[in-house]
This record gives C-alpha cells, structure tokens and sequence, in this order.
C-alpha cells in the first residue's frame, strides 16, 4: 500500500475545497497552489499550505505542468488531486507525475489517451459490445462517403471534429445539398481550432437525453457503477441541472446500462473514478458518447443519493486499497439535485458577468449542500470560468428534492454579479421538467428572459420602496439633499426604518 | 424627502418616505414597515405581507434581489422625470450609441469596418471572456464611424469598441 499524508490539489475555486475538505477529515495535510487572480480564495486561505504558481492566465498558472509537481516535491506531498477541467483529463500530467515518484488521484496516461481521442474511444468500447451511435469508423475520407452513410441512415446526421470538443468543428446537416459545403466547413474549422482537420459521421440523435454513469475502479479488478446522473437540462452543451436517479431509467434499465458503462471503462484499464456518458434516445435506447476520465463538477448528486464521499474513494483507490464494498452492497437513497450557479446575465444573451461579490447568504435547511469557493467580498476573475457555486438538494422523492432546490434558491442572495438562478428556477418549475418530459434541448427550445412569469406586484413595490429607502440613506451619507429620510441627519445615526402599523399604533422614534 | 418616482422592472411607484417616518404610495398613506437590515438589505412589510429586499448600488440605478429574482431599480425625482421625458422623443431618434466592452475581454474577431451600414442585430465583433466567445451585436442602425479595436487586443469593462454615426 502507497501512503498519503500530504496532497497538493492541482486546481482552484469550489473543487480544489471540496478536494481538501476531504483530505482534512482524513488527517491529510494539503497544498494549494494559486495564480495571481487567487490569493484571497478560500482554496488558498484554508489550505495548510499554500505556492503562488503564476500571473492569473491558466497558461501561466494551473496549466504549468512542471511547476506544479515541483511544487508537490517541494512540498513533500506524495500525491496530486487534479480536480477537473485544467490538467484533470491530461494523459501527459498524469505521466509526469508518476515519473516524478508521485501518485496522480486519477486514472493512468493509457486510460487517460484512450479516450481522449473520441473516435478511437467508440471504436475501443464498441468491440466490447458498448452500444454506440451509428458513425464512420475512421475518419471522412471525402464527400463521398459521407453521402453514402447519410443514406445509408438517414437525415439528420453530424460532422465533428476527431480532436473535437466544446462545439467546434461540429455541424449538424438536414438535407443533401448542405452536406459537401458542410464538411469543407467543419473541416477547416477543425483544422484551425485543433491543427487536426480529421472529421468523423454519425447520426444524429434528435431528442437524446444526457444520462452518466459514475464509475470507481481500483487496482485489484473490480470496476463498479454508483448509479446514473440525468444532466439533460444544458445550455450550449454545458450542463445546468443534473439530477439522480433520471426519470425514464427503471431498475432493469440502470442494472443493463451501469453493466454496460462498467464495460466500457474496463475496456481502457481504467482506475480512480470516472464517468461513462450515454445519449439516450426516445425508444430508451441508449448509445455511448464519451469517456470523462476524472471527477466530475455533478458528483455531489451521486455522493448525496448513495452516502458515499467519491474524493474519499479517490484517495483510497489512489493508495492501492480496494473499493470497501460492493455493487451489490450500493445503495440508493431518495433524489438529488444539483444547479449550477453561474456568473452570467440571461437577460443579456448569457454573457459572463465578472466582477465583487458584494454581498453573498447561501440558504441552508434541510437536504441542502452548498459547494463554493468563493466568499462575500470575492472577485469572479475574468480569467476562469463563470461557476460561482454548486447548490445540491436532497429529497425522499423527486417532488421534495425539486421543492427544496426551488426554496433554495429562492433564498440565495448573491449582489455584485448577474447569475443564471432565474434559468434555474425556470426549469426546475416548468411544467415539462416537473413531468420529466425534457431533452438536452430543453433550454433552447423553452428559456427565453423576456418571458419570465411576470413577479407578484407585491414583490415590485417592496422592491420599489426598498429602492427608495436606499436612495435616502445614500443621499443622507452623501449630505446631499434636504431632510435625509428616516433620522435626522445631525445625531449621524443610521436611519431606522419607517414605520406605519396601525395595530402597534406607533411611529418611526 | 420629496417624492420619488421608482421604477422596477418597468413599474412605476411614487413613493415619499417622509422624517417622521410616514410611508406614502402614490400620495395615500400605506400600512408597513420598511426597516434597514445592514448596508445591502432591507425588510419590508407591506401591510403584514413581509419580504426580504437586497439592493446594490450601480451607478445610476440598483440591482434588487427579492425572492431568487433581481432587477434594475431607478429612483428619479419628478423633476429629473419629467426632464427626460422631454428629452427623450427627440434623444432616442438623434444620437447613436457607442459600443462598448460589457465586460473585460479579450476581442477575437471585428466584423465590421468604419463606412459599414449596421441594423439591429447586425454582427459587430466577437469578444473573449472565460472562456467562452460572445458574439456582440448591434441594438441601433447607423453607419460605423470608427474602430478602436483590433483582434488579439484585451479590452476592460466599459471601454469604446466602435463608434457609430
């Protein structure tokens, strides 16, 4: 066995904290490392130990390679966490820092290779009997053959990128005529976002279901799934509302797809925890799309529906021990749900809102979790992306989950950056959602910030007067105006309020 | 304090909060309570009907939170009021709007070139801000004046892009 007392977490914000958290209960002394942009985040001020790696960019900070492990061997940490996005799902860290006599909390470079390259990942998983949408095997050749697929299974189908990812080099194509000028398109797209302008055919699903499954595997051959996560509520592919279990899996359903999502992550060798991703479609077919070899952001759905802590199974799996139970021995317990709030203005074509969290009350009560790593009074840097925090609820069943998440929300108070809560109240209380009759089109087809149900009237004029309460104070800080609005100002007390209950018959002072 | 107009998300209130502690709505007296909480918050009862406000202060106007929502609020004297109102049939037609940054970025892509006709809508530049590209597009029709920006360039928070004419 492999001996872990000091982990250096290789990340910043809401999961390098939840990362360390864990550590912390262990009795595992961690590291942070920080850019520029960072050195007041929670990650840096509760950490036991904490380096400054670069200037804010990524390219300069958390995506050196070589600075962070030589930090970690500095430190005297035995192990690095790389959390996910950066330098999570990169084969060559992984490499590195097992060359440098460090354990990497993540599964191997082979595994990491193996599906990092999405065509040669359908095709691996595919020879073990892992369902897969109908696509080319090998890259497009030419024109050609895309015709001849297309008609071979019909329209609509999809180009995308071999290197792809985040949306480019992708191009869904409804008739012939677009299919020759689409693939140029896609190609060169390709080419000038990856420096690879290999294009692959599929079919495309029109109203597929986003539907994971998480898996834990350790070194002694036991690979098992923790159930599924249904993350179909997205917006331009990136996920807003991820719940468990999903509606349309029934217990056969989950036993044939978490066995087959088990298969698929042994057909890599894979090791630590990771995530098999399904289309499914309306026939509840369902069709392997990738592999995301790390921890993934909606994980505390999973850890909520089944008791377990996946950082605690990392650390134990990374130390060589095995998976202390099992599949038969996994549990599910109620509904889980996650919204991921996110700096950005629906209002305004979601774009990113940066700036001080000038004020920030997190709600609590029963079933809630809140994962975050930035406070009141914290920056949203330009430099990372926009997820502010992650609020999970718990509930015996889905209405009670759902019920919470929305009282929840509805609590949360956060001024100084424009967030996406309303899109999540949205859709955590449409109708459609509510009835489980929703696909990753959902928001597309649905949201729309001009038509949000109008508020009470009631809310508008407390709003309204609020406002004006606020202006007074303002002016009377300022000494500007005439009477300043509830005290006079030359005591230079803070304004009490302004009251006219009739029941207690009294009057402001 | 003298009346004010409030306007939240597009309703208008004239309210008065008067010394002694009087709330006034529309000139009649209302029953509530409108009570400071700490420097960015409020509760306010209407009637008994209690609610948490937070506000935060942005230039000109307020950002209000109440119940998971938030909106702008503009507090005007009615004399700012009726000023604008005046102004503002012969403002909205007259003068065009330069474009500037919505937030710090990093501009990818320039659409348009000075002597270029825009629309509403018309696709003006691309920006670059965490990590996701956001198309910026005209709400104004007119003719680009100038460009002061070039692709590959860090752009803050309220900086000029394009003027328009």
């Amino acid at each position: 066995l492999r001996t872990i007392t000091k982990v250096l977490v290789a990340n910043r914000g809401e999961i390098a904290l939840r990362v360390m958290r864990t550590c912390r209960e262990q009795g595992i002394r961690t590291v942070a490392v920080y850019s520029d942009a960072d050195r007041k985040s929670p990650h840096v001020t509760r950490a036991d130990e904490a380096y400054r790696i670069g200037p804010p960019p990524s390219s300069q900070s958390y995506l050196q390679m070589d600075r962070i492990i030589e930090t970690a061997v500095m430190a005297g940490a035995e192990a690095i966490h790389p959390g996910y996005g950066f330098l999570s799902e990169n084969a060559e860290f992984s490499a590195k820092v097992r060359q440098a006599g460090l354990i990497f909390i993540g599964p191997p470079a082979e595994s990491i290779r193996a599906m990092g390259d999405k065509t040669a990942a359908r095709a691996l998983v595919k020879s073990r009997g892992v369902p897969t949408v109908p696509g080319s095997p090998e890259a497009l050749t030419g024109p050609e053959e895309a015709a001849a697929f297309a008609q071979e299974h019909g329209f609509p189908v999809l180009l995308k990128a071999a290197a792809g990812g985040g949306g480019k080099g992708m191009r869904v194509v409804h008739t012939m005529e677009e299919l020759a000028p689409s693939l140029a398109a896609a190609r060169g797209e390709a080419k000038s976002a990856f420096g690879d302008d290999r294009v692959y055919i599929e079919k495309y699903l029109e109203n597929p279901r986003h539907i994971e499954f998480q898996i834990i595997a350790d070194d002694h051959g036991h690979t098992l799934h923790l159930g599924e996560r249904e993350c179909s509520i997205q917006r331009r592919h990136q996920k807003v509302v991820e719940e468990a279990p999903s509606v349309i899996v029934t217990p056969e359903l989950r036993k044939t797809m978490g066995e087959t999502a088990v298969r698929a992550a042994e057909a890599c060798g894979y090791r630590n925890a990771g995530t098999i991703e399904f289309l499914v479609d309306r026939d509840r077919q369902f069709y392997f799309l990738e592999m995301n070899t790390r921890l993934q952001v909606e994980h505390p759905v999973t850890e909520l529906r089944t008791g377990l802590d996946l950082v605690a199974l990392q650390l134990n799996v990374a130390m060589g021990k095995p998976i202390p139970f099992t599949q038969e021995q996994v549990q599910f317990h109620g509904h889980a749900v996650e919204c991921r709030i996110c700096a950005e203005d629906p209002a305004e074509s979601f774009l990113p809102s940066t700036g001080t969290i000038t004020r920030l009350r997190p709600a609590l009560g029963p079933g809630i979790r809140e994962d975050r790593g930035v406070e009141e009074g914290g920056e949203i840097p330009v430099f990372y992306d926009s997820m502010i925090s992650k609020l999970v609820a718990w509930g015996s069943d889905r209405t009670q989950a759902l019920s919470r998440m929305v009282r929840a929300l509805r609590e949360y108070e956060i001024l100084g950056v424009t967030t996406n809560i309303p899109v999540c109240l949205f859709a955590l209380q449409h109708e459609k959602f509510v009835e489980g009759d929703f696909d990753t089109h959902f928001l597309g087809k649905h949201f729309d910030a001009a038509r949000l149900p109008k508020p009470a009237h009631e809310d508008l004029l407390a709003a309204a007067l609020a406002c004006a309460a606020q202006e007074g104070r303002l002016r009377s800080t300022r000494g500007d105006g005439e009477a300043p609005p509830g005290g006079p100002p030359s005591d230079g007390a803070v304004p009490t309020g302004w009251t006219a209950t009739r029941m207690h018959g009294m009057r402001h002072r | 304090m003298s009346r004010t107009v409030v306007t939240v998300d597009g309703v208008e209130f004239e309210i008065e909060l008067t010394p002694e502690g009087s709330i006034l709505v529309g000139g009649s007296e209302l029953e509530g309570s409108v009570t400071p909480l700490d420097e960015s918050s409020f509760s306010v009862m209407i009637g008994s009907r209690s609610s948490r406000v937070t506000l935060h202060h942005d230039g000109a106007s307020f950002t209000v939170g109440i119940g998971g929502r938030t909106f702008s609020g503009l507090v005007e004297s009615p004399r700012v009021r009726l000023l604008k109102r005046y102004s503002g049939t012969s403002g909205a037609s007259g003068t065009r709007q330069p474009v500037k940054a919505p937030m710090p970025a990093l501009v990818v892509r320039v659409h348009v070139a000075p002597g270029d006709r825009i629309e509403p809508g018309s696709r003006l530049l691309v920006l670059e801000a965490m990590k996701m590209e956001n198309e910026i597009k005209s709400n104004q029709s007119g003719v680009v004046k100038s460009v002061h920006v070039k692709g590959g360039q860090a752009v803050e928070k309220g900086q000029l892009l394009i003027s328009v004419e």
